[in-house]
């Protein structure tokens, strides 16, 4: 790997505006990494990965990077620290980020037949990293299966510039005309910052919050449900939704079943990250994502399917918009680029980050991340078996993905009770769903 | 493959029991390899060694403190010894704290030090040996540890450019109580003093522009 020149000094970055929150929030219990797999249906070859690995780190330099403490703001320095490709022998979405040590913020391991890429938040978010996966497939199977592509290399047939993919868009589209400090405050609408505070939103009560005895050593539990994904879909319509509102509903319900009846009239809100390159065009592997906070109260509804369905979806779709997503970085934006906060010392900013992340998880109950379908160049598609993702957290996490007509849903927990994910299965199983199951949950010894 | 009656769902990896229910599996076929690595839970006992130390702490001054108790004739000694624990372990906290690179917990730590120091010399007497002696020896030290392990251990050691700068800058700390006139001994400061200079301003013209780019980056805002 060539060294980057000491003398001419090595390039640095400002965190973008949703990274700037992670460097605070992360400990142990919640590493604030994600995971990405790639299952192919050989047996992965190291020598090979590790080639691939520094063939797409050439060309996305950014993702070789440290992160550093400034005396204001947090920031990315590129670094020459070798991404040495590992077999994989640590508990999934271990620790990246830390404070005391210089490292890397992304990690290629391997499995059998699995390549894993780990990355912390804090340098990009799922669609950049699956960007970063995808390359490197690539350039393994480019490689690897020589014999049979040709010596021509596969690429992904994007037309992005190295300069797009590393620029800022909550730099680009952020507008400090604060149209939204014009308009009146619409009612239950949460915004980053403000709790969903009663005197706020009239009637409506705290979150539902999951609590619980923690797995053994804080281990992140996994359960991975593969299944059919033109039978989801199908399933989805039957119920006039999409399958991002039909899994949230299937969730709420498998939470719900372990309520307490006591505390029924809380709602139990799902937050959904939402790619905001679909609204705010932007080729950026940064991160570049809101998200969207809808609930379901059960002392309010009937408390089936389809009413969960319903109204949940409602005030999904209510939530999700141009105008609504504008607002809302803006918002976040404005925040950043605030003159007393920009002169804020970064030990106060950790402090107010950390007050502020702690609030924002009072608004919601659980996440569900949908990264929809990964597409692959068909000349590779009869290599690869299926993609994979799921994320660190301090509770409990959906995230799913799709790729050749397989869908994963996996579920991660930080509890060591199975009841959640054995309701969630078990509903979808319910109905009509073929799903094989596939978790990192050790057997415990009779 | 195994498939669970119960949930209505395949299980795959060689399981006996199914992970969501606990319930026995039913074999349906050869079983497939797991697709995550078996890791063994670990037990970590690190932390024995400060436990201990620590519990010895607290033997050794509360002993102090009660043998004082009954002897109260032979003066204040007790407490030099909880002064002496107390320093020893507010030290060992900063040096061992994870939260920071090498460079910034050896700067801590001096600082640290310092204040102990001259805490020590106003507690008894304010002989001033602290601002005589200790605090441009310190100095010194930081800027002699900066400059050789920067060269030495430079894995260790981060933008040693940036902080030989700050411990130079520190350096010239000591030049005022020397100007005020509350140092007995002046010449441990000129030796501090003259050190700093010369390393400040090695360090602005031999590596000035490396000092301004990583200026430029840590305070921006």
């Amino acid at each position: 790997m060539k060294k980057k020149d000491e003398k001419s000094g090595a390039n640095w970055r400002r965190l973008d505006n949703a990274a700037k929150i992670f460097p605070s929030n992360t400990k142990k219990e919640d590493t604030k990494v994600f995971r990405f797999s790639c299952e192919l249906m050989e047996p992965v070859e190291s020598r090979i990965l590790q080639l691939a690995v520094y063939d797409t780190v050439r060309e996305n330099p950014f993702f070789q990077s440290v992160l550093k403490r400034g005396v204001f703001w947090y920031y990315m320095e590129e670094s020459d620290i070798d991404p040495v490709v590992r077999l994989e022998d640590r508990v999934p979405c271990s620790m990246l980020y830390d404070q005391s040590a210089k490292r890397l913020l992304f990690e290629v391991s391997y499995y059998r037949c699995r390549i894993n890429l780990e990355v912390f938040h804090g340098l990009t978010d799922g669609t950049g990293a699956l960007y970063f996966l995808r390359s490197l497939v690539c350039f393994y199977l480019s490689r690897k299966e020589k014999d049979s592509l040709g010596d021509k290399r596969i690429t992904l047939g994007d037309n992005g510039s190295q300069a797009q993919r590393m620029a800022d868009s909550f730099q680009k589209y952020y507008d400090d005309s604060r149209e939204y400090a014009k308009k009146p405050p619409k009612d239950g609408k949460p915004t980053g910052s403000k709790p969903g505070t009663k005197a706020e939103k009239g009637l409506k009560r705290r979150v539902y919050k999951l609590h619980g005895v923690k797995a053994p050593e804080g281990r992140l539990m996994i359960f991975e449900g593969q299944t059919d994904s033109a039978k989801l879909l199908e399933t989805a319509r039957t119920y006039h939704t999409t399958v991002t509102v039909f899994l949230a509903a299937a969730l709420i319900l498998a939470i719900a079943e372990e309520m307490p009846v006591r505390k029924k009239k809380h709602p139990v809100a799902v937050s959904i990250p939402v790619n905001l390159r679909k609204y705010f065009p932007s080729e950026t592997v940064r991160n570049f994502f809101g998200v969207v906070n809808a609930s379901y109260c059960f002392a309010e509804g009937s408390g089936a399917l389809e009413d969960v369905i319903r109204s949940f979806g409602q005030e999904l779709s209510d939530g999700l918009g141009e105008e609504k997503l504008k607002e809302r970085l803006d918002r976040m934006s404005a925040l950043e680029h605030s003159v007393v906060n920009r002169l804020l010392p970064l030990f106060l900013k950790d402090w107010i980050l950390r007050f502020f992340y702690w609030r924002s998880e009072k608004e919601y109950t659980t996440t569900l991340s949908n990264l929809g379908r990964v597409d692959m160049p068909e000349a590779l598609a009869p290599f690869i078996r299926m993609f994979d993702v799921f994320n660190s957290t301090s509770d409990l996490q959906i995230c799913t993905v799709s790729f050749g007509g397989k869908m994963n849903l996996s579920m991660t927990s930080r509890f060591a009770s199975t009841e959640i994910p054995k309701n969630f299965f078990r509903i979808l199983a319910g109905m009509g769903l073929d799903l094989t199951v596939v978790t990192n949950v050790l057997e415990v010894e009779a | 493959m195994k498939y669970c009656e119960r949930c209505k769902v395949k299980i795959a990896g060689a399981r006996e029991s199914c992970p969501l229910c606990g319930g026995y599996l039913d074999h349906i076929s050869s079983d497939e390899p797991d697709v995550f690595p078996q890791i063994p839970t670990i037990y970590r006992q690190y932390n024995l060694f400060f436990r201990i130390l620590a519990w010895f702490s607290i033997i050794v001054v509360t002993v102090s403190l009660a043998v004082n108790y009954g002897f109260p004739k032979t003066g204040y000694w007790s407490l030099v010894v909880l002064g002496v624990a107390c320093s020893f372990w507010i030290s060992l906290f900063i040096s061992v704290r994870k939260r920071s690179n090498l460079s910034h917990r050896i700067l801590n730590q001096l600082l640290v030090v310092s204040v102990l120091v001259i805490l020590w010399d106003l507690l008894t007497g304010w002989r001033r040996w602290s601002i005589d002696y200790v605090i441009p020896l310190l100095c010194v030290a930081g800027m002699g540890a900066m400059a050789i392990l920067g060269k030495i251990m430079k894995q260790y050691i981060d933008d040693p450019v940036l902080y030989l700068t700050i411990y130079g800058a520190l350096g010239m700390i000591p030049l005022i109580p020397l100007l005020l006139g509350w140092l007995n001994v002046i010449y441990p400061t000129l030796i501090c003093v003259v050190i700093s200079v010369i390393s400040l301003s090695g360090v602005i013209l031999f590596r000035g522009k490396k000092l301004r780019q990583e200026l430029n980056r840590r305070m921006h805002v």
